[in-house]
């Protein structure tokens, strides 16, 4: 990032901005208002609110209008009277689009507006207002976001977003990779069980490699996800390093079942037979293969072939990548895989049909889905009331470390507690192992 | 078996055998083979590196045991054994069974008791011997006159370097450079009604693969990398809608289909295509790939909509017959299916799997499923029972050009 430009402003500021110059030019213009932050969270990412601005483009090109796409997903666009029928004809193509949304579907209803158009000529004020209030909004979060926000976390975000994966970065990262240690990148991730009391039974880890710190090693400044087909170019490689990794130490293989994710096409690569000659019979049973669906889409002659050859030897094979649009178009039980991983989004509680719809699919599978990307207790909640038993992702992850506080807190009460009957009374033999728990993992 | 590799030329794995075989003609007692028809595997399953594990099935059984594995280059195994009981045999036999379990090879039909994919013969007895040793003198002269035509073949026509990131980037420039528009070509897809009478549904539009590699790559095989190629056809994609938004083919009368990916119909340069184009939306079709579809089902869904809204039919491409017992392409509420025939679907005429076909196609709606690849009249047979009637392929290249030569000459005459 040496030669990044200084931060853009933001376009809340420049809005306000363009505004209050509006008010000597006002007449003959107008200002449209889309509420894209009103609609649904799903119908709100990235590509979506890329592709409304999009529509502008030509108006804009032509210089008869002028763009604000703001943080929140809102846009802010203003134009002369003359283009108005140009203008609705992008709403009324947006308004198709969003069409499925409810902020479209019950517009009109108490606080469902898609679109508001204000003159400026008569209207203003209530335009400056608006400004006034997105801009304000947007200076409150970027103050609590700076004060609760450390340096190096900002900068982060801004990486996040940084130099694009081409292929010649691509090609740099894939020679530093053949020298690059990447055992300290490994990260591990719990599927666990949880009981009534939010107390999780760790079941299996995931092991991968952590995309953002391996940036951070490599190249810092370049997004690595900014181009699917590359990124997963990129996979097939780690997978082999993985597999050396896990082939090679000890470290991972000490403690319970693991999973990882590789490419189809690794599993019938020399890489992999060399792994496979490694492992130990027993051990394989304990080991559980990650599969993408798209890429088991993608050839699913090799992957009928690689499934049959796992399960031979014993490996067990995981479905992942399900979502809630693509659960009912694939056949999970056809494609015989062990497990599958269902990615929690919160349209699935949202949606009226979605826990009968996932009730349905996996009814016979409750023992074998995890549903993953949990990050908050409703995920966990919707798990509950279709049945689901494992859950993994950012929220179990807290509660894992919540429940070794607890136990930490709970074994030095007993200490105390120890060390008070010893100060009471005469001393004591060692005290006796913890009971019941066993091994601390 | 370490010794294999250099021994391929000279007749390989057969020489050895045929070898073999003379040594044990003098004692032939407690010995046994079998012999594994993995050649008559369809082409996509005798891929090497699925052979390579197929072979692997019976390491414990040679270490342990005196046998010894033959993989014939023709891809067919033999194993001879010496002493061991034949039970042994079984687990490593039904592993490799298992492993092709979808080839129609592995399943046998109703009633039927040969077992099409391993002949046992015990060569103890002088006939069975005396009929393995003919057919491995047969493989053996087989694998020697193959060998010499693959080595005269594979300088020629080597499939090529393959794509990697070390020279994608010089692939990508060269390809933004190019010019492509004399490398289009045209595909018709075809209707095909009552009494065999065609109609033209839509021409395909699509960009001649193998000479724009010979511009761009020579040598090189741009299909090696499944996500390598994906990434160049987002370029291509940028080009054509370039092309297609100036060209006079939208102002014709027949409609025209274009292949594009889901991030490009989503993205700057469609919107300009529509800004030109826009008007003669209802007759351009939007075929996008599976493997797209795929890898983020939101975005396709968000364009799909938008491309319907907008007067656009979209084509969900790429489907194989086999992947239809996998998924249920109609709950992607596109306006059409291709289904990419191949000839190794032959042979499946009745099993399970065309069932799933059946039933897909009908929940689909037989109109919106088009047959593609369809290269021979069988194809076409193989369509009309599953009641598809719409067709794309060099068969119905020759079909559309008669169409053409009788409409020009009830024009004429």
């Amino acid at each position: 990032m040496a030669n990044a430009p200084p931060a853009a402003r933001p376009q809340e500021a420049l809005l306000l901005e363009y505004v209050q110059q509006l008010e000597k030019i006002r007449n003959g213009r107008k200002m449209l208002h889309l509420h894209l932050s009103q609609l649904r969270p799903y119908n709100r990412h990235d590509t979506h609110l890329r592709t409304a601005a999009a529509n502008f483009d030509p108006i804009v090109r032509a210089a008869n209008g002028q763009i604000f796409p703001l943080r929140n997903g809102d846009i802010f666009f203003c134009y002369k009277k003359d283009i108005q029928v140009q203008v609705d004809n992008v709403v009324q193509r947006l308004r198709y689009l969003f069409g499925e949304d409810p902020l479209v579907s019950e517009e009109g209803a108490e606080g469902k507006e898609f679109a508001t158009i204000l003159d400026a000529t008569t209207q203003y004020d209530d335009i400056l207002y608006a400004a006034r209030t997105a801009n304000e909004a947007e200076s409150k979060r970027g103050g609590e976001e700076k004060t609760c926000e450390d340096a190096s976390s900002r900068l982060k975000a801004r990486q996040e977003k940084g130099e694009p994966l081409t292929p010649d970065v691509l090609a740099r990262i894939e020679t530093a990779l053949v020298r690059a240690d990447l055992s300290n990148l490994v990260r591990r991730q719990y599927a666990c069980s949880i009981d009534e009391n939010n107390s999780t039974t760790q079941i299996f880890s995931e092991l991968f490699i952590s995309i953002n710190d391996l940036r951070e090693t490599l190249l810092p400044g370049v997004n690595l996800t900014s181009n699917r087909w590359l990124f997963q170019h990129l996979t097939e490689t780690l997978d082999k390093r993985m597999l050396a990794l896990l082939s090679k130490t000890d470290r991972f293989t000490v403690s319970g079942d693991i999973s990882f994710n590789v490419n189809v096409r690794t599993l019938l690569a020399p890489e992999f037979m060399a792994f496979d000659d490694n492992v130990s019979a027993g051990r394989r049973g304990s080991l559980i293969i990650e599969l993408q669906k798209e890429d088991i889409f993608s050839d699913l002659g090799t992957y009928l072939f690689a499934r049959e050859f796992l399960q031979n030897k014993g490996y067990r094979v995981c479905l992942d990548g399900l979502t809630y649009q693509t659960l009912d178009i694939i056949d999970r039980r056809r494609l015989g895989a062990d497990m599958a991983k269902l990615f929690w989004t919160p349209e699935m509680a949202e949606k009226p049909e979605g826990r009968d719809k996932i009730k349905r699919l996996f009814d016979d599978a409750s023992k074998s889905l995890v549903l993953c990307r949990c990050d908050s207790s409703d995920a966990i909640e919707f798990g509950r009331s279709v049945g689901i038993e494992l859950y993994q992702g950012r929220y179990i992850e807290n509660l894992i470390a919540e429940d070794n506080r607890r136990r930490d807190l709970l074994k030095i009460k007993r200490r105390l507690e120890r060390e008070a009957e010893g100060a009471d009374g005469i001393e004591l033999a060692p005290p006796p192992a913890a009971k019941g728990k066993g091994r601390e993992k | 078996m370490a010794e294999r590799g250099s021994n391929q030329a000279a007749g390989g794995d057969e020489a050895i055998l045929v070898e073999r075989l003379r040594k044990i003609a003098d004692d032939p007692r407690d010995h046994f083979a079998a012999h594994l028809h993995l050649s008559r595997l369809r082409a996509s399953n005798r891929q090497p590196r699925f052979l390579e594990i197929a072979k692997r099935a019976f390491d414990q059984l040679t270490i342990k045991t005196q046998s010894t594995l033959f993989a014939l280059g023709n891809c067919d195994l033999v194993l001879v054994c010496n002493k061991v009981p034949i039970d042994q045999t079984d687990e490593p036999i039904e592993k490799v069974r298992g492993l092709f379990r979808e080839d129609p090879l592995m399943q046998s039909g109703d009633g039927e008791m040969e077992d099409r994919f391993v002949s046992w013969y015990d060569l103890a007895s002088k006939d069975d011997f005396d009929r393995f040793y003919a057919t491995a003198e047969q493989l053996l002269a087989a694998q020697v006159a193959a060998a010499r035509r693959a080595e005269a073949v594979q300088s020629a026509s080597a499939k090529g370097a393959p794509v990697t990131s070390t020279n994608l980037g010089e692939i990508e420039r060269k390809l933004k450079a190019v010019r492509i528009s004399d490398l289009i070509r045209e595909q018709p897809a075809v209707q095909v009604g009552a009494g065999g009478k065609a109609s033209m549904l839509f021409r395909e539009n699509y960009v001649a693969m193998a000479d724009l590699r010979d511009r761009i790559a020579p040598g090189v095989n741009l299909f090696s990398s499944p996500w390598l190629f994906q990434y160049l056809t987002e370029v291509i994609d940028r080009k054509l809608l370039a092309l297609l938004a100036q060209r006079e083919r939208l102002t014709e009368r027949h409609a025209i289909s274009v292949n594009m990916n889901v991030a490009t119909v989503l993205g700057r340069d469609f919107q300009e295509f529509h800004q030109n184009a826009g008007k003669n939306a209802n007759r351009i079709v939007i075929e996008m790939q599976i493997i797209d579809i795929f890898a983020d089902m939101n975005a396709f869904a968000f364009a799909r909509e938008g491309l319907q809204k907008r007067g656009y039919r979209v084509l969900v491409d790429g489907i194989t017959p086999l992947a239809l017992y996998f998924f249920d392409p109609s709950l992607l509420k596109a306006d059409y299916f291709k289904i990419t025939w191949g000839p190794e679907f032959q042979s499946d005429t009745q099993d399970s799997r065309i069932v799933a076909a059946r039933e897909t196609v009908a929940r689909a709606g037989k109109d919106q499923v088009i047959l593609a690849r369809v290269d021979t009249e069988q194809a076409i047979r193989w369509g009309l029972n599953l009641s598809v009637t719409r067709f794309h392929g060099h068969f119905i290249d020759r079909l559309a050009m008669a169409l053409a030569a009788k409409a020009a000459g009830a024009a004429t005459g």
